[in-house]
């Protein structure tokens, strides 16, 4: 009697353990809203700018559930953007949560290089296309000289477009904010990526079915007999003649077309944005203009 | 009238022996050759000639005739056509020789080269080849009934010329920059060609299909005998029930076939080719009336006559089967499943 009641509440240690246990592995906020949030190296912005836009960005980032950074230098020292972004992102060790969620701008004016870097559930947000289109919205602030109004701008889209998307299409990301992703491409294979054709099992059946009528009508004709004389069977080979022959160019026409290129991402395919793996092996999204 | 070919030794019928290519007496073994034989029964026959009686039912299409077997003494009906049967009381091979004489007298013959035991295992083999044949088409007495039949010939021969002209092009590809370029060569195409096709093989017995007996071809002509008309005892014969002329519009669109391909395989390398004009010269010399050898299986399954037809001389089979939809059905069903599964695997790869 004893060592069942031993059992029962062994039983229930355990069970109340793995219930902390899926709790505590569950989607985690690391987000601290007391860290710094602008970065300004390149010294573009006055000190009432940094103060607004970092206030401006926890604003953003409660509202979006991303970290939201604004950084801006004048020196990439020998890599591209999208690694120079990527690798400062990781860096910093950026993310709204522990697998990193947040955009990112960077801004080097000198260079006329702009990036804008996403990872964990913002490649999810920011499609390639809509990054472009920020692009271009940030850019018309920039080239006019208002540094603040392109980070400005760049913000309020941020804001508009994840909150429009939650509004629209909240069950694209749900499971994100359910499971325990700790890298985009996990949540990418999972719920982003389109199923190949083949993994339906009635696709196959169909595929199957259509191979197998026609083998089966092709074997029924193949069971008919068919001649087997032709004209070679008859024909006097020595005495064949050809009296004439002649084969006279005429013109010649010429069509053309333009060829479709396919100007697709990093081939991965089902919505949301292009992401590759960073030097330190996590998934970032983005796209520089 | 009607004769047997009776045996020297023992007064019993002989019949031609495919596999010996000789005369045989089916009773005491006695051999003897064709020639033999022949000129054996020129020289008996003379004291014994008794022409029976000939009927003609002039208001029917078909006139039977009727010939006394030479053998039992009982009665023969026979359409007009039969050469060579047997006696439906004894069995006798009989031969109704005025049929093959003078006018009616085949130039030549290929002897049976199959013998009817092996037409039978062709038949049984081909029968169990079939996928969707169903396996209860046939009877053990169904395969006795084959019988080994003369059909009657004309192997024509024509001279023929054909002038082809035709609208051919070529097609090129090529890349230049974002552009691809289709450049497509048009081209006028003659051709003149003249041949000789020899023993094209036409046959012109009344109650055979033509296409069947075409795809009977080829037969292989090296085996061509004179003809003699011990050849034919123990196997059925006809004579032709259309003459050479008669069939001159179904041989001669063969001939235009003939000398079309022999004209359109001279023309290579192009992407298309379409013939816009055609003309033909047929000139025919003469037809010669020989007899083919064709094991026949005529049969009924389930309410539908089938046809089974084999080359006497080479084995080429030419048959239709029935069908079973139940093993049609079957076959799709099996092949779907697996191939569902195979298709299933693949999508994991890639």
């Amino acid at each position: 009697m004893k060592s069942i009641h031993k059992l029962k509440t062994k039983i229930l240690l355990m069970a109340l353990l793995a219930s902390m246990y899926v709790v505590f592995c569950g989607y985690k906020v690391v987000y601290d809203d007391t860290e710094q949030k602008v970065y300004d190296d390149a010294g573009y912005f006055t000190d009432e700018e940094v103060e607004e836009l970092e206030q401006y960005c926890n604003e953003v980032s409660n509202a979006t559930k991303l970290e939201v950074i604004i950084h801006t230098t004048e020196d990439f020292g020998s890599k591209d953007r999208e690694t120079y972004s990527d690798d400062y992102y990781d860096e910093h060790d950026f993310g709204y949560d522990q697998a990193g969620s947040g955009i990112m701008l960077v801004i080097n004016q000198k260079d006329e290089q702009r990036y804008i870097d996403t990872k964990g559930i913002a490649i999810r947000y920011f499609d390639d296309e809509y990054i472009q289109t920020m692009g271009r919205n940030i850019l018309n602030y920039l080239d006019a000289g208002d540094y603040a109004g392109g980070a400005r701008e760049f913000l309020n889209l941020v804001e508009e477009h994840v909150t429009e998307f939650n509004e629209d299409d909240y069950d694209a990301v749900k499971p994100w904010f359910e499971g325990d992703y700790s890298d985009y491409r996990d949540f990418y294979d999972e719920h982003v990526k389109e199923a190949p054709l083949l993994s339906h099992w009635y696709i196959c059946v169909l595929i199957a079915a259509g191979i197998s009528a026609l083998t089966v009508f092709f074997m029924g004709l193949g069971q008919k007999s068919s001649m087997a004389a032709n004209a070679n069977t008859y024909m006097d080979k020595d005495k064949y003649k050809i009296h004439q022959q002649s084969d006279i160019f005429i013109r010649r026409t010429t069509t053309r077309h333009k060829i479709e290129k396919d100007d697709g991402g990093s081939g991965s395919s089902g919505g949301g944005g292009s992401f590759h793996t960073s030097s330190s092996g996590s998934s970032h999204g983005g796209g520089g203009f | 009238m009607a004769s047997s070919y009776v045996c020297p030794g023992c007064g019993a019928a002989m019949e031609f022996d495919s596999e010996s290519q000789k005369m045989k007496c089916s009773h005491c073994g006695t051999t003897l050759t064709v020639e033999e034989l022949d000129t054996l029964n020129e020289y008996s026959k003379k004291q014994e000639d008794e022409v029976v009686g000939e009927f003609n039912y002039d208001d029917e299409k078909e006139s039977f005739v009727k010939y006394k077997c030479p053998s039992c003494g009982a009665e023969l009906l026979t359409d007009e056509n039969t050469v060579a049967t047997f006696c439906s009381f004894c069995g006798t091979p009989t031969l109704v020789e005025s049929r093959v004489e003078d006018e009616l007298k085949p130039s030549h013959l290929i002897p049976f080269k199959i013998k009817k035991d092996e037409a039978k295992k062709k038949f049984l083999s081909w029968a169990k080849k079939g996928l969707f044949t169903p396996s209860d088409f046939y009877s053990s007495s169904t395969v006795d009934k084959i019988t080994g039949m003369y059909v009657p010939f004309w192997l024509y021969n024509y001279n023929a010329e054909t002038n082809i002209s035709c609208k051919a092009e070529r097609v090129h590809h090529e890349v230049r920059g974002d552009y691809e370029y289709v450049h497509t060569d048009h081209y006028m195409v003659t051709r003149d060609v003249e041949a000789d096709f020899n023993r094209i093989p036409a046959d012109a017995a009344e109650n055979m299909p033509d296409d069947v007996m075409d795809k009977l071809e080829p037969f292989e002509y090296r085996d061509l005998t004179e003809f003699q008309k011990p050849y034919l005892s123990g196997y059925y014969a006809e004579k032709y029930g259309y003459s050479a002329d008669d069939m001159s519009e179904r041989i001669e669109k063969r001939v235009k076939d003939f000398i079309y391909e022999a004209a359109r395989s001279t023309i290579h390398g192009y992407d298309s080719v379409t013939v816009v004009n055609r003309s033909n010269r047929l000139k025919r010399n003469k037809a010669e009336y020989v007899l083919m050898p064709v094991w026949l299986l005529n049969y009924r399954y389930k309410g539908k006559e089938y046809m089974f037809t084999l080359n006497g001389q080479t084995g080429r089979i030419v048959a239709d089967r029935p069908f079973s939809n139940a093993k049609r059905l079957g076959w799709f069903a099996g092949m779907t499943v697996v191939l569902t599964i195979i298709i299933r695997i693949i999508g994991i790869f890639i």
